[in-house]
């Protein structure tokens, strides 16, 4: 097996992992929801950092479900401009649209990176109820942008190979 | 750089990034990155991206979207949404169009158990479209009422979007969950009438299926047994609320553990239906909330370009009268509901339109339902609506967006009729909440 397709194999497993996690924590959402509902009426008070700890979760679960979310092409968007060109052009359009989402990506992890170290040397903090460090927060950002733009480039090599396929059907 | 160049150029980049396939959150990301490069200062602006990424999406307000969703999901893959379905299905006969009513007739009381449109449609899309298709209807006639009736959901209560509109306009939010539920059945009723219509003048759009005549036992036994008791799950979502149990986002956790309870009492609650719901929610709450982290930073760069303020400023130079104040108002939801998010409309025109309608005296709650519904038919307007993508999404492979535009253009006109009704007839959104006041 080619190193390119033991990366691909990592990061499918990888991507679908984070994204079952993501699941997960939206079971663990409603049933925390429901408990500090059912706590708060009974007179056994509140959980008080929960809506924050929801707010972050909700942060980190968009970014980490994302890469995945885009394997599974659940990612909306506009086709119909690619329906009605021919299929070769579609393909090359489509490869156009993979370049500049990779590109996107890797620009939001290099800005993202330097978020990440400004925070980390400035030490800033979150503070509502809970006080949080604001690097490891930042820092979901590049790294599920990475993952994102290994994916699109992926998406991209997907392309170029239907691509291929078309041209040497052209060409018999 | 003029606000009107600023306004063209941030939406010609959306625009030209969904054009070419790019996925419309990353349409929004590209826009976004040129915008920082432009009106936030170059590399500063860039690196300002990611704090206003953590703001925008870690956000309490949006947690009804991914549990309203498993709602749905919850009641979908273990078959309950299924069986009530049918239990419609076979209470509706004799009439054109029939799978087209069952899926208005569902959707409404579907939109009274989910306060999401997107899963409302979904959900609609999944069950109900390949039988449809299956059956010779028309995709025109299938995707149509399937998409309207999902925008239901977000005027009749418990709506997601309703609690945030409340929230930020400072309505009344009980008041105004209540004030969607007339103009919401009205809306129900128009699409009703218009696929009976429709398909009575072409049957070819919706091939007679009509079931076996049956008792009305048998017709009517599985609608008890399958739709009655489901109504405990909108008693637990809205009871909750009005009781000062909950908030509306803590209703919404309600309301998935009564949907996996009810599910369970049925027997249907399985593990593998449990972890197919759970990854389905997180693959949409994804996409939603990139679209919504996206579209928020959007507008952000909009507001700081001018660009925003550029085209308000435009519009109060015109001397106009109330009601031309509010259908200012809604004429510019309606336009930007043809490119961007329900919730970045509300943080986009809010700040100019509030202090607008305070100056005119305008009926907040009225204005509130008027513009529930404005945003409602946004969810259809090409280009970028909402729900059609959602229904894009669900639909077997060969359907395109063209088709999926020309299903829902009638309903769009149904819901222009009934925003129509309201602005003329303001009781019909505000007589029942004073009522119950």
């Amino acid at each position: 097996m080619s190193p390119w397709r033991i990366l691909l194999a990592v990061h499918e497993r990888l991507i679908t992992i984070l994204g079952n996690l993501v699941g997960l924590i939206i079971a663990a959402v409603a049933i925390l929801i429901s408990l500090e509902v059912f706590m708060r009426n009974t007179g056994l008070g509140g959980i008080d950092w929960l809506n924050e700890a929801i707010e972050y979760s909700f942060y980190v679960g968009t970014f980490a479900a994302a890469p995945w979310a885009l394997h599974q092409g659940a990612h909306v968007r506009v086709d119909l401009v690619l329906n009605l060109l021919p299929k070769r052009a579609a393909v090359a359009v489509e490869k156009l649209a993979d370049a500049v989402g990779a590109g996107i990506c890797l620009v939001l992890v290099y800005y993202g990176i330097q978020s990440v170290l400004h925070a980390y040397v400035s030490n800033s903090i979150q503070y509502k109820t809970l006080a949080v460090p604001e690097w490891p927060l930042f820092a979901v950002v590049p790294i599920c942008a990475l993952l994102l733009a290994v994916e699109f480039v992926a998406r991209f090599a997907r392309a170029a190979q239907v691509d291929d396929g078309t041209a040497s059907r052209a060409g018999c | 750089m003029e606000w009107y160049a600023a306004l063209i150029l941030m939406l010609a980049l959306v625009i030209g990034g969904m054009a070419i396939g790019l996925p419309v959150a990353f349409a929004f990301f590209a826009a976004n990155l040129v915008g920082a490069v432009i009106f936030l200062g170059g590399s500063i602006g860039l690196s300002s991206l990611v704090p206003e990424i953590l703001e925008a999406t870690a956000n309490f307000t949006f947690v009804p979207i991914p549990l309203f969703l498993l709602m749905g999901e919850i009641l979908f893959h273990t078959g309950v949404a299924f069986r009530a379905i049918e239990a419609v299905d076979r209470l509706i006969a004799r009439v054109p169009g029939r799978l087209s009513i069952v899926a208005i007739i569902g959707g409404t009381v579907f939109s009274a158990l989910s306060g999401s449109t997107v899963a409302n449609t979904a959900m609609l899309g999944s069950v109900l479209l390949p039988d449809m298709l299956k059956r010779g209807y028309k995709p025109v006639i299938a995707m149509g009422p399937i998409m309207a009736v999902g925008g239901i959901a977000m005027l009749i209560p418990p709506s997601a979007l309703a609690v945030l509109l409340g929230s930020l306009a400072n309505i009344s939010v009980s008041q105004l969950l209540i004030a969607g539920i007339i103009p919401g059945v009205l809306m129900s009723v128009l699409f009703i009438g218009y696929v009976v219509g429709r398909c009575a003048l072409d049957p070819e759009l919706a091939p007679s299926d009509d079931i076996a005549a049956l008792p009305l036992r048998e017709r009517v036994m599985p609608f008890l047994i399958y739709v009655v008791p489901l109504s405990g799950i909108f008693a637990v979502v809205v009871g909750s609320i009005f009781s000062g149990w909950a908030s509306p986002s803590e209703a919404a956790a309600l309301g998935c553990v009564a949907a996996a309870v009810a599910s369970a009492a049925y027997r249907s609650l399985t593990l593998e239906a449990l972890v197919k719901s759970l990854r389905e929610t997180s693959k949409v709450t994804a996409m939603i909330l990139l679209i919504i982290a996206g579209s928020l930073t959007f507008s952000q760069i909009l507001a700081i370009s001018g660009a925003t303020d550029g085209l308000l400023r435009a519009m109060n130079a015109l001397d106009m009268s109330t009601l031309g104040a509010v259908l200012l108002m809604l004429g510019v939801l309606l336009f930007l509901g043809a490119f961007m998010d329900q919730v970045s409309m509300l943080l986009l025109t809010l700040p100019f339109f509030l202090p607008l309608a305070a100056s005119f005296g305008i009926d907040m709650l009225w204005l509130g339902v008027l513009f529930l519904i404005a945003m409602e038919i946004s969810l259809l307007t090409p280009p970028f609506g909402l729900l059609l993508f959602v229904m894009r999404g669900v639909a077997p492979g060969h359907i395109g967006m063209r088709e999926v535009y020309a299903a829902a253009t009638p309903f769009i006109l149904l819901e222009m009729l009934v925003l129509a009704i309201l602005v003329a007839v303001p009781a019909l959104g505000t007589w029942l909440p004073r009522l119950i006041d």
